[in-house]
């Protein structure tokens, strides 16, 4: 209910017709007994207990991992996980290539829970008793394979999200953008194209939902981390490598990507996309912008150019932020 | 005083109503679309990812037009004084009134931009104009009550909720700031007058949001019960109060004189907005007592260990998903008014799939974590590059 709700002025427009008697009715029935949603603050308040508990177990057993029998241990997640999972079996809607509706609130926080304790069964197992050996690429891509496979067979985004950073884990590399720019590890070529084709390999996964129909609303969640990978790997190129003559190569790199990302935008009517590939290549641009001011030909008044070149270009950007915004609005 | 078309705000307000009942399935998509259409809003207030976009570009044109003009008036020691950042702010605040008043714009980023940089460089300005009159006395409590008058006027004038927020925390920074002077007594009293304020200040908000006058302010008048509700806590918070008057009397790990008190404030005031919130149906409420448990556990855990963390953290846990699964058992058919179902919405939040992202986020360490020790960290990058090199 917004604070001045005004119940009058649907008489008027159910008198015009604008109005169905079925809608009038339930607008009337709400007047008189108005409900409140707490969906919201629920599924927040479920999403802190699992990252609590969970976070609570894990260190539990990090820090009495000598004292308690290792059986022991190993039984409780075992029995943890097999009952969330049990729990979601019993409950799940059949895979469809579709969206799949959760059957209600609690469910996807069972299964949260339940796929974050198989994880910490599964370092455990690896830390405690070896069992992968020293084969990293085995014991991160099992919990990797699981993940997907959670995410597709029971349609849960934030799962996805987890499988994707374990994607990268097992191919060395981090994946969430926050942790993308705080690692800083860009030190090497070899990381740079891993991250490269990491983020490749994302957008291509984003565009095969398209083309195969399968799962469509997880397209986003793959170009998220696609074009943060992607860019920020080709950026971090250009600057590696900035002292190499062809370096601005790396800059039309993202040049390029952006004017993809920002026609595919309109396909998916995504604001949000469109935005980034206006940020990045406006970045990519300006980096180009300002090796060329400085190649000291310019001389003394290149402070003064180069304020005057932002401003000039900031609002370029807005001027091209909002006709697209518009663009997208009339589509 | 408001800036914006009167009609346009009107038909804001009557959209927000329609999504409303939209969400709640009374209005089909059908129907919330002709309604929007009847009445026109000429507002440009496009969405959160848009708006964030053209506060930073914004941001980004007045730093460098602002800069380059000081750049070029420097040689002349034009810029040395106070009178400066006061013409900055002048122009800043023409430019808004033009921008506003030509473009219509409304809450579209522009505007929240200029609105901000004409705040900061008037009293900005205005703070380096008292210590240049009488550096000894240039005090805090004159620079907030500037800063209180001059976001009042934006917020009566912009209807904008940044400078809604800004108006009331600088009204409690005057508060303390002031508060102070008064010596012993002021110290001693501190916590309690800004309590003092801060449940005035709601219930006035409270009092004054029906109004009709009140009509074009409702949500600025929401920002500032969260702020009040939040000081009303803080300032009666054991760890806050404690810290604060060790600060300023210099006493550090000096035990509070009747701490009883704000223990008692610290404990039951969030459990207490719950209460309130869940008989008065006030969300506002409810909300801001949730979020206060957290700050209470943590004011408890800080000054007393029962428990080890960890086993803290898992009972915690456990609790708190046990409440929730009662939660939702018992509002599976609707009682008192309160529901679980999911409002129909396709908000922002559902769009950029936020949710999913903070999962990611806080969640993508720990599935490797275990394996990821020291030793591991070079051979995963090597194993890593094993592998990309077989795709």
């Amino acid at each position: 209910m917004t604070t001045h709700h005004n119940y009058d002025i649907y008489e008027d427009l159910h008198a015009e017709k604008l109005i169905s008697d079925d809608s009038h009715q339930k607008l009337q029935q709400r007047k008189t007994n108005p409900l409140i949603s707490v969906y919201w603050e629920v599924k927040t308040v479920l999403y802190l207990g699992i990252t609590l508990l969970t976070g609570g177990i894990g260190t539990l057993i990090y820090k009495n991992i000598d004292s308690i029998g290792h059986q022991a241990i190993i039984a409780f997640i075992t029995l943890l996980t097999t009952g969330c999972f049990i729990y979601c079996f019993k409950h799940k809607k059949p895979y469809s290539k579709a969206r799949v509706e959760t059957p209600n609130t609690f469910f996807d926080y069972i299964l949260l829970l339940g796929t974050l304790s198989f994880l910490i069964l599964v370092g455990y197992l690896q830390y405690q008793y070896n069992i992968f050996g020293s084969n990293y690429g085995l014991a991160t891509a099992i919990p990797m394979v699981a993940l997907f496979y959670i995410a597709y067979d029971f349609d849960h985004i934030g799962i996805l999200n987890m499988a994707i950073a374990n994607l990268g884990v097992w191919m060395g590399v981090t994946a969430t953008p926050r942790h993308l720019l705080a690692a800083g590890t860009f030190n090497s070529q070899r990381i740079i194209f891993t991250y490269l084709g990491f983020g490749l390999l994302l957008l291509a996964a984003a565009w095969l939902t398209q083309k195969l129909i399968i799962k469509k609303h997880f397209k986003f969640t793959y170009e998220h981390y696609g074009i943060h990978a992607a860019s920020i790997a080709l950026l971090a190129g250009y600057f590696f490598n900035y002292d190499v003559d062809l370096s601005f190569l790396w800059l039309l790199g993202v040049l390029g990507l952006s004017a993809w990302l920002y026609f595919d935008s309109f396909k998916a009517r995504s604001y949000y996309f469109a935005l980034l590939s206006v940020l990045y290549g406006y970045f990519a641009t300006s980096c180009l912008v300002f090796r060329i001011l400085s190649m000291d030909t310019v001389g003394e008044g290149i402070l003064a150019l180069g304020m005057m070149y932002m401003t000039l270009s900031a609002i370029g950007v807005i001027y091209l932020l909002t006709s697209t915004y518009k663009k997208f609005r009339s589509v | 005083m408001i800036i914006h078309n009167k009609q346009c705000l009107k038909n804001l307000k009557l959209h927000e109503q329609f999504e409303d009942d939209h969400n709640a399935g009374c209005l089909n998509d059908h129907e919330l679309k002709t309604l929007k259409a009847r009445y026109y809003v000429g507002f440009e207030s496009p969405g959160i990812v848009m708006r964030i976009g053209l506060f930073i570009l914004t941001l980004i044109i007045i730093s460098f037009t602002s800069g380059l003009a000081s750049l070029i008036l420097s040689d002349a020691h034009l810029i040395d004084n106070f009178v400066w950042p006061l013409i900055l702010g002048a122009a800043n605040y023409v430019i808004l009134e033009k921008w506003v008043k030509g473009n219509y714009h409304y809450g579209s980023g522009v505007d929240n931009a200029l609105m901000l940089t004409t705040a900061g460089f008037i009293v900005g300005g205005f703070a380096w104009m008292m210590d240049t009159i009488d550096p000894a006395h240039s005090s805090f409590t004159s620079i907030s009550l500037f800063a209180f008058a001059v976001s009042v006027y934006l917020t009566l004038r912009f209807a904008d909720l940044l400078m809604s927020a800004l108006s009331s925390l600088s009204l409690l920074a005057f508060v303390f700031f002031a508060w102070q002077h008064l010596g012993n007594f002021g110290m001693a009293t501190l916590p309690f007058i800004l309590m003092l304020v801060s449940g005035t200040v709601y219930y006035f908000s409270k009092r004054v949001i029906k109004q009709p006058k009140a009509f074009y302010y409702d949500h600025c008048l929401q920002v500032v019960q969260v702020i009040s509700l939040l000081s009303l806590y803080l300032s009666g918070n054991y760890y806050v109060v404690n810290e604060l008057s060790n600060e300023l009397h210099n006493t550090p790990d000096a035990p509070l004189p009747f701490g009883f008190i704000f223990w008692i404030i610290t404990t039951l005031l969030p459990l207490g907005y719950i209460a309130w919130g869940v008989i008065t149906k006030n969300t506002i409420m409810l909300r801001v007592g949730l979020l206060l448990i957290a700050g209470a556990v943590y004011t408890f855990r800080t000054y007393y260990h029962v428990m080890p963390i960890e086993v803290a953290l898992s009972v915690g846990g456990a609790v708190l998903l046990l409440v929730c699964y009662a939660v939702i058992k018992y509002l599976k058919t609707p009682q008192h008014g309160f529901t679980t179902a999911p409002l129909k919405r396709s908000s922002v939040l559902d769009h950029l799939n936020v949710e999913s992202i903070i999962i990611g986020e806080t969640f993508s360490n720990t599935g490797a974590a275990p394996t990821n020790t020291s030793s591991r960290f070079g051979g995963g990058s090597a194993g890593g590059g094993g592998s990309s090199a077989g795709y």
